[in-house]
């Protein structure tokens, strides 16, 4: 009976997709019309809750925060770091954060909170990044610690710029768009010049790192700029295909939240990362903006 | 009606697992709005589905990294992924309830009485929806939502024909009862 139910079921709900109306099909199976009748009216319903109109900028919004975890996990692979597993981690970090606290009070973390760069406890508030980063519990736990410390370094500069004072910074994010003299990267416009070390290939889409000094005027000058070669030892030149490029997004990855309800996931895997920018021995000079290839 | 994209290219999979910018940049393109689709049936907000799909496309590139992968299909793995997402987010909303799948509704007040009342079939629908097992919504959102066939989404859901078919009937049944139930 169930299996007879279910093939006459398959047959009413293609005979409806085809535009015949649910009482049409029950007269072609009287005998089962009010078996049929609750199922094929919920079956439509099912049908309206996934005619839904996709918000037109949707795509965009989530790329660069993918991309972002693609360049770090793409890091993470080339530059494989010594894993203190378990105890020993904890023990580490733990004695790292109780020297900290024996020597510096709690009053001084909580001060370095809002330090920039050039700030005397800029560098206490590294530290602490540092020591957070170690004592993560988990992998997706030290992925949205390093998520945080990405978007600070990011707001950090900004902050200089605004400020318009000349501090060394570094940061990383998407390269969003070509400028006249430089690139938007995170949101930030940066200038290159011929002084500036290009490292990879450059171009819309990609995650860069920064490294640079915020100037009186509020530009930011590259001094080097460091792309992750897509493949070790890739050609140079590699393509740049504009098209699948994120040329809307001017969003930096920085404003993206990780969101926690989602991300307590069943999958898991490792996002570790050097904080350094040092690696990739494979420096490609490239003077001008227009190294960006064809 | 839409169907599913047959199996993917095995160089999509090598390309996940260096973690190629363009290539990634290019997977996300093709496949976000059919996961999209799927994640916005499944949990009804607007944000919330942009978010989710976000941490699907996330958790494919970390599984990647542990060399995980599809054997076949590209699109099924990721639809298996956002599966395993929405019940996560599911199951933290019943650990702290908020009641945030009705309240995250669009938040534009209708005026017509039309709208008004379109608007109440939506919310008692995606109320009803919610309120069947993970495997009745993830068959209804393959059927109903994505538009597969019966064999595309037995093949999704790793089961016999005859097993999706039943399982139909049952998500069907029970909706039917969860529908009549909010009125």
């Amino acid at each position: 009976m169930n299996a007879k139910l279910s093939n006459i079921l398959q047959d009413c709900l293609q005979a409806m997709e085809s535009g015949i109306s649910l009482d049409e099909c029950l007269t072609r199976y009287p005998s089962l019309a009010s078996d049929l009748r609750p199922l094929l009216e919920s079956a439509q319903a099912a049908r309206t809750a996934g005619l839904l109109p996709v918000p037109g900028n949707a795509v965009t919004r989530g790329k660069a925060r993918v991309l972002v975890h693609a360049a770090r996990l793409r890091q993470d692979k080339r530059r494989p770091r010594l894993h203190l597993t378990g105890a020993w981690r904890m023990a580490v970090a733990s004695l790292a954060v109780l020297a900290f606290l024996v020597l510096t009070g709690n009053g001084l973390i909580a001060a370095s909170a809002n330090a920039l760069p050039g700030d005397p406890l800029y560098a206490v508030k590294r530290t602490v990044e540092d020591a957070r980063l170690s004592m993560a519990s988990d992998p997706q736990a030290e992925a949205q610690i390093q998520e945080e410390i990405t978007t600070r370094r990011v707001e950090e500069t900004e902050s200089l710029l605004s400020e318009q004072r000349v501090e060394d910074v570094e940061f990383e994010g998407l390269v969003s768009e070509q400028l006249p003299d430089g690139w938007r990267i995170a949101g930030i416009a940066v200038l290159v010049t011929d002084q500036t070390e290009m490292e990879g290939v450059i171009s819309i889409g990609v995650i860069a790192e920064v490294t640079g000094q915020t100037q009186p005027n509020g530009s930011l000058l590259a001094e080097r700029i460091r792309v992750e070669d897509q493949e070790s030892g890739a050609p140079e030149g590699g393509s740049t295909p504009e098209g699948t490029a994120t040329e809307q997004d001017e969003e930096t990855p920085a404003s993206e939240q990780t969101d926690d309800n989602s991300s307590h996931g069943s999958d898991d895997g490792d996002s570790e990362e050097d904080s350094s920018g040092s690696g990739s021995e494979d420096a490609t000079k490239t003077p001008e903006p227009d190294g960006n290839s064809d | 009606m839409p169907s599913m994209p047959k199996s993917s290219n095995p160089s999509d999979i090598e390309s996940l697992r260096r973690f190629d910018q363009h290539a990634i940049a290019a997977i996300y393109d093709r496949y976000y709005l059919e996961v999209y689709r799927y994640v916005r049936y499944r949990v009804g907000d607007e944000m919330l589905a942009e978010d989710i799909t976000s941490e699907v496309f996330i958790g494919c590139l970390k599984a990647a990294q542990v060399h995980q992968g599809p054997n076949k299909s590209l699109l099924g793995w990721l639809i298996g992924i956002a599966n395993h997402k929405v019940a996560d987010y599911v199951r933290h909303l019943y650990r702290h309830p908020v009641d945030e799948l009705l309240e995250s509704l669009p938040a534009d007040i209708p005026t017509l009485p039309e709208e008004i009342e379109h608007r109440e079939r939506r919310r008692n629908l995606q109320w009803a929806l919610a309120q069947l097992t993970n495997d009745q919504q993830h068959v209804l959102a393959l059927l109903f939502g994505q538009g597969y066939s019966l064999e595309e989404t037995a093949t999704l859901m790793n089961k016999k024909i005859q097993a999706v078919k039943a399982l139909r009937i049952r998500a069907l049944a029970a909706l039917q009862r969860k529908l009549g139930g909010s009125k």
